[in-house]
């Protein structure tokens, strides 16, 4: 891997994480390596590492952060947060990584695919003629194929 | 032995001076609770500071500067002298009635009286720069510098624009203590806390399990320092043109990161005081491996020296907190108080028995003895309040002159010859005997804790007890081959674990010149032993007799028994 110059860093990128929910107990991790222990995505593919990115994130390492691809790989099952022994919450902080990410516009292209099926129909998976076909075949009410109101969730980029 | 001298107990008048090495708080604090006791005290120090450096203990200024300069201010003590830029001279006497020759800066020498000698002189600090090879500069300064910048009142850590970066150096190899971690932290936490810094903190030994050092690394990662921990590596510092790079390999991330901080900060050593070596040649007390004045051996914990009568407490055994250093003050005072604070001793009755005729004045008893107990008059003379009685004096005379009471060579013998001829009568057909020597501070310990837990000693194998490994001469070995031993062994403690300092490295040295002897006589070597065990160990010395009885039993009977038997 490449090295790092701290230039790069940003010091405010730790301020900033440790002002929000999920990131203000970020600090106290040491380093004991019992979230990547703990995760069964490191067990699979190992670029996705907590304490990497913990510590890249440390440094103050921003666009390392959040262009990279691993934060989305987490998948929230809260085994690193229940058992980091500085009550590191672990997996809150991965949200709140995901959540600039994407402010910062960093979102993979799947994630941003999946953003515009919910904005369009208001489901991941859309409805279509042939369900409510299907659904009136066996007496259920039918559904709206699509969700104006949550595309408000969703402001206009 | 008809015509041994055998010294009944008496009195002897002791001085009731102590004389304490300085310089620092410890020191100072001893003396302090000396005087308050009505003991005359001498405190001098090669230096001119009397009070010493605070930051030798991890401790802020403040917290000594209320104990060292005040006492020295208050003495009006006619009991208390101070003699600052003074060293030792000479040194002899003993235990209760040391004789010691001063001299101060004026080359004027002075011979003084004390009974007890308390060492309590304080390491100096070196900076680490040598260490990494840089010189120090406007970005890479000490850790002594930083602490006085910051309680300065001019400001040289706030910066217009972006924040300051500052790195700290700390825990590598170059004797990194606990202390000056303690500093490094809480100047990192200034700097981070109230000047605002991004602080980085490079490590390898990080010693948090020292008191209260975990606390203290939280409150600094609280205030934003981050710590770097590195086992593999270290860090490259190149200091160029004013500028400074740090490149370290990143442990957590398997990369390289590199810094340019504005200030790169190296503690420093605590380094023992430059004329210890000699000190401690004059004073007859071993150094430790890093040239403090107690040496390294499980026995002088936590305030002796092998010498009777002269105590290395706090900051004379490497660094210590400022706590430590008065706990072991205490101590080191009650020690001196059973000693010298009757006004005299009662020596104990005549624990070694000297035969003058048998002298042959060759002194090895008294380059041999590790407490410097015997001094030379034309004929030795044996100081019971230095002695332990441990008997290396009585092993190393080569006319067998020097007895220690209950270990007397004849008694030895004797036992010898009962475990050999009593196994002859009890077990003729297996013809099988062992001799073991056991020092009687680990062995014999260790032997009945492996009774205890149920370990039985094969009938064969008979254990002597001996003051010490060191006692075991080498007449005794060959003694038991002699008298048919199959196998003989001595177990003594394990290394720097002697309580007279050599005893069990000269047993294993007179085991092995036996073993030559054997070989060139026609035995095998693998019939004679040497063991190493802790007075806990009963498992271990299960563990080694039967092995032992394994080897012998394999090699059979020893040629030499037939003989005997006949």
């Amino acid at each position: 891997m490449s090295d790092l110059n701290l230039k790069s860093a940003d010091a405010t990128f730790i301020h900033e994480l440790t002002e929000q929910p999920g990131g203000e107990k970020v600090r106290a991790c040491f380093t004991c390596k019992t979230c990547s222990a703990s995760c069964p995505i490191t067990a699979v593919n190992e670029t996705f590492n907590p304490l990497r990115i913990i510590r890249l994130a440390l440094y103050g390492f921003r666009d390392q952060v959040l262009g990279s691809d691993f934060i989305w790989l987490c998948s929230s099952c809260y085994s690193c947060q229940e058992r980091c022994p500085q009550g590191v919450c672990i997996a809150d902080f991965m949200t709140l990584l995901k959540n600039m990410a994407v402010k910062a516009g960093y979102a993979p292209t799947g994630i941003r695919a999946q953003k515009n099926l919910v904005t369009k129909d208001g489901r991941i998976y859309p409805l279509d003629d042939f369900d409510n076909k299907k659904r009136k075949k066996i007496g259920l009410p039918q559904l709206p194929t699509t969700c104006e109101v949550v595309k408000r969730l969703f402001p206009e980029e | 032995m008809d015509k041994i001298k055998n010294s009944t107990p008496k009195d002897i008048p002791v001085s009731r001076r102590v004389l304490i090495l300085g310089p620092g708080a410890v020191s100072v604090f001893a003396a302090r609770e000396l005087t308050k006791m009505g003991y005359e005290v001498i405190l001098i120090s090669p230096s001119k500071n009397m009070a010493g450096n605070p930051r030798v203990y991890g401790a802020e200024k403040s917290e000594t500067t209320a104990v060292a300069p005040a006492l020295i201010e208050e003495n009006g003590d006619d009991r208390l002298r101070i003699l600052p830029s003074t060293e030792i001279l000479e040194f002899g006497g003993y235990p209760g009635n040391f004789k010691i020759k001063i001299q101060d800066k004026e080359n004027r020498d002075e011979i003084v009286e004390a009974g007890a000698i308390i060492l309590a002189n304080e390491p100096f600090l070196k900076t680490g720069f040598d260490n990494w090879g840089i010189k120090e500069s406007e970005t890479v300064r000490s850790l002594l510098w930083l602490e006085s910048a910051l309680s300065s009142s001019e400001d040289c850590f706030i910066s217009q624009d972006l924040p300051l970066k500052t790195v700290f150096i700390c825990g590598f190899k170059h004797h990194s203590t606990p202390f000056s971690q303690q500093r490094a932290i809480k100047a990192a936490v200034k700097l981070a806390k109230e000047k605002k810094n991004e602080v980085l903190f490079i490590t390898e030994h990080f010693k948090v399990a020292h008191l209260g050092m975990e606390r203290l690394t939280r409150i600094a990662r609280e205030a934003g320092v981050l710590f770097v921990k590195l086992s593999e590596t270290i860090p490259e510092i190149k200091n160029k043109d004013n500028k400074t790079t740090v490149i370290y390999h990143d442990e957590t991330l398997d990369q390289k990161i590199k810094v340019e901080p504005d200030y790169l900060v190296l503690e420093e050593a605590y380094e023992a005081p430059d004329g210890n070596t000699l000190l401690a040649k004059r004073l007859g007390v071993n150094l430790d491996t890093n040239g403090f004045l107690q040496g390294d051996n499980i026995h002088n914990q936590p305030i002796y020296t092998n010498r009777n009568g002269i105590w290395a407490i706090g900051p004379a055994k490497g660094p210590v907190s400022l706590e430590e250093g008065f706990e072991e003050t205490k101590a080191a005072v009650l020690d001196i108080h059973g000693l010298v604070g009757q006004g005299d001793w009662v020596e104990a009755k005549g624990r070694v028995i000297f035969d003058e005729r048998r002298c042959g004045e060759c002194l090895t008893c008294y380059r041999l003895c590790p407490h410097s107990a015997i001094s030379f008059e034309a004929r030795p003379i044996f100081h019971e309040s230095a002695c332990r009685a441990c008997g290396i004096c009585a092993a190393g005379c080569p006319g067998d002159a020097i007895q220690i009471a209950h270990f007397i060579d004849d008694e030895i013998d004797t036992q010898i010859e009962d475990a050999i001829i009593t196994e002859c009568e009890q077990k003729k057909e297996s013809g099988f005997r062992v001799i073991v020597f056991c020092c009687e501070n680990s062995a014999v310990e260790a032997a009945r804790i492996a009774a205890f837990k149920g370990f039985k000693l094969p009938r064969e194998i008979k254990l002597i007890t001996v003051p010490c490994a060191g006692r075991v001469d080498l007449s005794y070995l060959l003694k038991a081959f002699e008298s048919g031993a199959d196998g003989v062994a001595v177990f003594g403690c394990h290394h720097e674990s002697c309580k007279s300092v050599m005893g069990n490295t000269l047993a294993k040295k007179r085991v092995e010149l036996i073993k030559g002897a054997l070989e060139e006589a026609g035995l095998e070597k693998e019939r004679l032993f040497f063991g190493s065990m802790a007075p806990g160990m009963g498992f271990e010395f299960e563990k080694i007799v039967t092995e032992m009885e394994n080897t012998i039993r394999a090699l059979g009977q020893s040629p030499l028994q037939k003989t005997a038997d006949r």
